[in-house]
This record gives structure tokens, sequence and C-alpha cells, in this order.
């Protein structure tokens, strides 16, 4: 008697997990018009350049500064707010406002170079993959 | 509609199987996992299994070494949760995983992952008996992450509610071969509801665990799973996951200290996503407990 109760969990287990299956897949990704060759992802490239220009003590990473940048998780209400694209793209150039600030510490960027603008242009207009 | 051979023929299998069984079996191995795979052992009937498995950082390595103290700052993933013996053979779970796994271009597998598992045991080996021990896993997989609607080409769209499931069912075929020596193998078929779109949704897989038995308290334990696909090769980026590991029974807890190129820690996420290669250093220091309680 049992067997046949474990067989007909089984059985209703395999009808319940059979009628969630699908077999999709996602669109191939557009290499965004900002992006030169591939698109970027936050490990290891965006996360070299936030480890070195935000997520320092003092800054985006003991709550001095809104965010905690030590993981994509971290980064990723600031990315969908928009407030990372707004404050390190549209307004870079503003010395308070454009991050990373001119009031950085010493010893860390005040400005990011053309080639990492680039690459979190890129990355943000792919869709930011982690 | 072309999963449905599967299940039909693991349904069949199952079925065929529990005729077979006898009581009074030889255990094969100390815990219901090895280092990445899990193992033929079912829990007996109302003991309760509290697990937590933790996965730390790259030791050496781009992502390793100094800077992360040798990935002890990082947890790349985190398990925690229960597995409770219904009966002598059928073992039922719950575990909450971080999820870790992704693709060598950085899109992210399912995240905040909650795990359903049942185990259920279908032969037991046995002196004069059956020669090996037979036990069927599954596992359902479902994250709980945020969606990002805004973003189609990530597995995150989350488009369908169906999209943040994965599944993965295994046999697993062991012998104890001796006092110190067990074996097993491992064929199973995991299957994503989405997928990148240069991926395949199901995946056939065949994993390799063995466990060495060095004294009443410690044994030395180890796992390769190997996936079949045309893309998941190390020219694409992807390896198998190898894991290495020292078990140390203390009576009622069981620690399980570890190594393993893998990510992720539930098989929806390791078979699928394991990129990190031991050759490279891409290999991170693990540890498990279990606590077992009577109810």
């Amino acid at each position: 008697m049992k067997v046949y109760i474990s067989l007909a969990i089984m059985a209703c287990c395999s009808v319940v997990l059979y009628s969630g299956c699908t077999s999709d897949k996602l669109p191939e990704p557009m290499i965004a018009g900002t992006c030169t060759d591939t698109i970027p992802a936050y490990d290891p490239q965006i996360r070299q350049i936030i480890e070195e220009t935000c997520a320092y003590s003092g800054c985006h990473l003991d709550g001095t500064a809104p965010g905690v940048y030590d993981s994509y998780q971290g980064l990723l209400p600031n990315i969908e707010s928009g407030a990372l694209r707004t404050r390190v793209l549209q307004l870079k150039d503003d010395p308070n406002q454009g991050m990373p600030p001119d009031y950085a510490p010493e010893g860390r960027p005040k400005d990011l170079t053309q080639e990492q603008l680039d690459l979190i242009e890129c990355w943000l207009d792919s869709g930011y993959p982690e | 509609m072309k999963n449905i051979p599967i299940f039909v023929v693991l349904f069949l299998f199952c079925c065929a199987i529990p005729a077979l069984a006898q009581e009074g079996g030889t255990q094969t191995f100390k815990d219901s996992r090895l280092v990445n795979i899990q193992s033929v052992e079912t829990l007996s009937k109302r003991r309760l299994d509290v697990r937590i498995g933790h996965r730390f950082g790259d030791l050496l390595g781009d992502n390793g070494g100094w800077s992360t103290f040798y990935g002890l700052e990082q947890a790349t993933d985190v398990m925690i949760g229960a597995e409770y013996g219904a009966t002598d053979k059928l073992t039922l779970g719950f575990f909450r995983t971080k999820g870790a796994g992704a693709l060598p271009d950085g899109q992210a597998g399912l995240r905040q992952v909650l795990n359903g598992t049942v185990k259920y045991a279908l032969l037991q080996q046995s002196k004069g008996g059956a020669p090996v021990s037979l036990t069927f896993w599954g596992v359902a997989a479902a994250s709980t992450a945020e969606r990002i609607a805004d973003n189609p080409d990530i597995i995150r769209n989350f488009s369908s509610f169906s999209h943040r499931m994965a599944y993965h069912g295994q046999l697993m075929i062991a012998s104890r071969l001796s006092d110190r020596i067990a074996l097993q193998l491992t064929p199973g078929y995991t299957h994503r509801n989405v997928v990148a779109f240069q991926d395949e949704n199901g995946l056939f897989s065949l994993g390799l665990g063995t466990r060495l038995q060095l004294s009443r308290v410690f044994g030395i334990i180890a796992d390769v799973t190997l996936p079949f696909s045309d893309y998941r090769t190390s020219e694409n980026g992807f390896y198998p996951a190898l894991g290495l590991g020292l078990e140390i029974d203390s009576g009622g807890h069981l620690f399980q200290l570890n190594f393993t190129n893998a990510t992720g820690i539930m098989e929806t996420d390791f078979i699928p996503y394991t990129t990190s290669n031991w050759l490279d250093g891409e290999f991170r220091f693990g540890f498990t407990i279990s606590r077992l309680f009577n109810l």
C-alpha cells in the first residue's frame, strides 16, 4: 500500500513539475551603439572601476555616501533609479555632483578616464549584465 | 513537448524499482552530500537534518589572493535549510540559497533561490542482496529575486513566472566496496525554463563521487560532475565542477571542509554555471555543517 501511495505522490509531483516547464531563450542582446567591442560585465570590468573609484572607506562602502557598492546587488538600486548614469556620466564635469567628486581623498581618482566612462556607458546601455 | 519521454522514462524506472528493494542494508556514505553532489543516503524516519553550507571567494587567481584574504572576505554562495525523513526511504527538504552561477559573459543565473527537494531510496545495498544502492533525488528551484523589467536581455527580466524556475533530477548508483571505500555514479538531467540565447534549456550530466574512510572521525570525499553539452567546453569558458573535502564526524554534528571550483551549491546552479578553473586558482574554500535531530 505504501508503495502505491509513494508512486501516487511521485506521479503528482511529475505532473506539477512538468506543467511548470517551459523551454524559452532570451533574445540575442544587441550591442549598444556606445560599445566599441564586446559588452563588459559587472565582474570583473565594472567591479574593478567601482572598487577603485567608489567603494572605499569614507565613501560608498561604509554608509558615508548612499549605497554600499561592495557587490552587484549593492549597486543595483542606484542603477535602476538612474542615479548612477546621472552622477557618473551626465554630471561628470560638476565638481560636487559628478562622481567621483573633486573632494575625493588623496590617492583616489577625482575623475574617470574616458575609457572607463565608455565602458560604464556601454555596460548600462547593454542592460548592465552581472 | 520534447521533455515528455524523459519524465516518462524516469517515472517508469521509479515504478519498477521498489519491488526489488530489501530491508536492512549497508550505509554507503556518512552524509547526504559529498562536496558538490548528493549521496544515496536518506534520513531515517522522523529525523531532521539542519544544514548550513558556505562557499567563499576564489582562493587565488585574478579575484583571489591577499586583497580578499584568499576569498574569505567574500560569500559566493550560502545555503541554509533542512531535510526531514518522512519515512526511512523518503526525505523531503527545503533550502534557501543565495545563488552564484553565471555564464562566462557575465549573464547571471537564478539568485535568491528557494529549493524544494525530494529524495527516495529505491534500492539499498545489502549482504547477499543488491550489490548497489540506488536513490532518486530531485530539486525544484524558484528565484525570489526582484524583477528587472526594463531589460529583456537578462534572465532576471522574468517576463513570466515560470522563468524563475529550474529543475534537476538524478539517479544515484552507489556501492560500498569495502569498509573504507565507497563509490557513486550519478546520471542527471537539469532543466532551466529560460536561458541565454546561445545556451540550452536541457542538460544531461554525469557525476562521480567517492569517499575514503581514514579513521572513525575523518573521511576524505571527492566528486566531479561532467555536463554533456557541445556548448559547455573549456574553449567557451566552462569547466567540470570538481570538489575535494574532509569530513569530520563529531557525533551528532557533521562538519565538512572542502575546496571546489563550483560557485553555486545547488545542482541547478553548479551544473550549468561552473566557469571557474582550478588551474587558474579559481577554486574556493567552503564548509557544510549538519546537525541531526530526532523528532
